[in-house]
């Protein structure tokens, strides 16, 4: 009695360990198996959405330093759809596309609109692909006249609240040569016009667009992996894309008029806000109070 | 189990949790110090960008506004009873230029215009209009046919405005579409009719396309020392070729806003006793000092206090003054 006692003692133990160790290898084994398992060769789909604002600039940079630190992902497609945003955000944008083109192949592909700022954004991909309604171009400039000073507060210098109507153009003037020149830069060999008639800030259908050299090709964003995938040399991968961050905060929608309201404390001698000027390389109407454009139609 | 081999275990268990927990501690430090060597990344945005090519700096403003006539003592009408889009530092070169050499300025007023218009018109010797957005009544435009027949002075000053709101009082009839051509009204005696939308320049403009230049055309008084002048949102003028001479013009790759037409256009001509400019703004406070524009405007001013105008004229009407309810807008 006690030998068959022990026994069956003996093997509850054996059992209670066997399942033990079964559940415990299911949770390590795949574990294990990453950690040494090579991994499959990427492509990042990264979006641009919407406006563009520091925000947005903010998260594309994020995105491409994390491509460009990821081995595992080899090439990096755009997903366009944005009519442009602030100026300075594309133009951050653009250089974080430009670091990363340096290093592997980018291509962007226009979902419905590639415009001004966005159009910026994506200048230095090797190939840019359009569907034939999408809206691509707009390279220009605009931004509000100068306010006029108020009277009402004490400054150190003339042109310590606002500027001249003459700076400010000459402002304007210096970011479209920045733009234009590095449309030019990147896309003369394709386009089909001048400097003065990409100066015009035109927005063209991606079917016009890959005629006059503003695109490269009409495809889709299927295409566009495909591109960017032969270009990396890729055979077999995998494609992870990354969301386009929440951008509808409520600073920027402040900023969509142009005119960014930064609020300060509450000042004891009155100031509720400060507006401050900004420029925009955006596509489509802005509400502003005056404003300054620095191509034709921008 | 030995007292011995328990201390021995617990001995390596410490030894080991130390190791890892300093280890840890290490590896951050570690990394930064690798990641701080790494950053020394190139500068993309110095290779894109030179920025010698790239900024612009507006030209410094320099100059004064002078007249060389030496006439006695003329007085200048400026009309802004008409709703005139005009401030005050629109033309404030002009009137300090008029007042420091001795002239009298005066405005004529809704009041004035609607009660006293042939007087005043009687009393001056020029008549200044910029950019007049209530109709002309037709005896308004009577009088001023007669100041101008016996010699007053008059100066047409317009910017571009839209096709819609262009009725005016037809001494500033619109050209249909911003072309030329089409119903002058009063112009018609003038043969000068003003442009409804604006020029550009991609090719050559100051700081902005829409600051396109303007270069004389023939010898007049009004370009006399004229080498080059801006005009900020210019309208083109143009004339019969009986109304004077184009004494201005933009360059060839000057174009019309709305229909992309291609120049070069007049933008300011002068007859007898009339000058019409297609600009305001080179006589404001802002631009007066761009390029020649200071000398343009000491010409005009010339120009308004040289004439040789009839004592008297216009008569007086027979039947009551001028006073009748200003028309609608076509």
């Amino acid at each position: 009695m006690v030998s068959k006692s022990s026994n069956a003692t003996r093997k509850t133990v054996y059992v209670l360990a066997l399942v033990a160790a079964v559940l415990v290898g299911a949770f390590l084994a795949p574990i294990v198996s990453d950690a040494v398992a090579p991994e499959p060769d990427r492509v990042a789909v990264i979006s641009v959405d919407g406006y563009i604002s520091s925000n947005t600039a903010d998260q594309l940079e994020e995105d491409l330093e994390e491509v460009r630190e990821n081995e595992s992902i080899k090439a990096v497609v755009l997903k366009v759809d944005s009519p442009g945003g602030s100026a300075s955000a594309s133009e951050r944008m653009y250089l974080a596309v430009n670091r990363t083109a340096k290093e592997m192949p980018v291509v962007s592909s226009v979902q419905g609109m590639g415009a001004s700022g966005a159009y910026y954004t994506m200048l230095p991909s090797e190939h840019i692909y359009a569907t034939p309604s999408s809206m691509v171009g707009s390279v220009g400039v605009r931004g509000s006249k100068p306010m006029p000073s108020g009277g009402n507060e004490i400054r150190t210098g003339p042109d310590k609240a606002s500027t001249t109507m003459d700076q400010r153009e000459a402002q304007i003037e210096t970011l479209k040569r920045g733009f234009v020149g590095s449309v030019m830069k990147h896309r003369s060999d394709e386009l089909t016009m001048s400097r003065q008639e990409v100066a015009y800030a035109k927005v063209y259908t991606g079917a016009r667009a890959s005629q006059n050299g503003y695109v490269d090709d009409i495809g889709t964003l299927q295409k566009a992996i495909d591109h960017a995938a032969n270009e990396a040399g890729l055979d077999n991968y995998e494609v992870v894309e990354k969301e386009p961050a929440n951008r509808f905060g409520i600073f920027l929608f402040s900023e969509r008029n142009g005119n960014a309201t930064v609020v300060v404390e509450k000042s004891p001698v009155g100031y509720d806000g400060v507006r401050t000027s900004e420029f925009l390389m955006v596509y489509g109407q802005v509400q502003y109070e005056d404003e300054v454009i620095g191509n034709v139609s921008a | 189990m030995s007292q011995r081999n328990l201390l021995g275990g617990v001995a390596v268990f410490v030894v080991v949790v130390a190791l890892i927990v300093v280890g840890a501690a290490i590896v951050p430090y570690a990394q930064a110090f690798t990641s701080s060597e790494e950053q020394n990344t190139t500068n993309i945005a110095k290779q894109q960008y030179d920025a010698s090519e790239l900024v612009v700096t507006p030209a410094p403003d320099s100059g004064t506004v002078t007249m060389d006539s030496n006439t006695e003592s003329k007085t200048v009408v400026i009309d802004v009873a008409h709703e005139n889009d005009v401030s005050e530092k629109g033309i404030q070169p002009l009137v300090d230029a008029l007042v420091a050499n001795g002239h009298n300025v005066k405005y004529l007023t809704r009041d004035d215009a609607r009660q006293n218009f042939n007087s005043t018109l009687r009393k001056a010797d020029a008549f200044v209009v910029v950019n007049p957005e209530r109709t002309y009544e037709t005896k308004q435009l009577d009088a001023l046919r007669k100041f101008e027949d016996a010699g007053g002075r008059v100066a047409l000053i317009g910017d571009p405005q839209s096709a819609e709101g262009m009725s005016l009082f037809g001494l500033f009839a619109p050209m249909p579409r911003g072309e030329s051509g089409g119903d002058a009204g009063l112009t018609s005696d003038y043969g000068i009719t003003f442009g409804s939308s604006s020029l550009y320049n991609m090719h050559d403009y100051y700081l902005n396309h829409q600051n396109v230049y303007a270069t004389p055309q023939s010898n007049s008084s009004l370009t006399d020392g004229v080498d080059k002048v801006v005009f900020r949102d210019a309208a083109p003028v143009s004339l019969s070729s009986d109304a004077g001479s184009a004494v201005l013009a933009t360059g060839a790759q000057t174009k019309i806003e709305t229909s992309r037409q291609s120049g070069p256009f007049t933008v300011a001509v002068q007859g007898d006793n009339v000058v019409a400019i297609g600009d305001s703004d080179f006589m404001s406070t802002q631009s007066a000092y761009e390029a020649d524009n200071e000398v343009l405007i000491g010409n005009l001013a010339d120009f308004l206090v040289t004439g040789d105008k009839t004592e008297g004229a216009p008569a007086p009407v027979s039947t009551g003054q001028n006073s009748g309810p200003p028309r609608a807008p076509a």
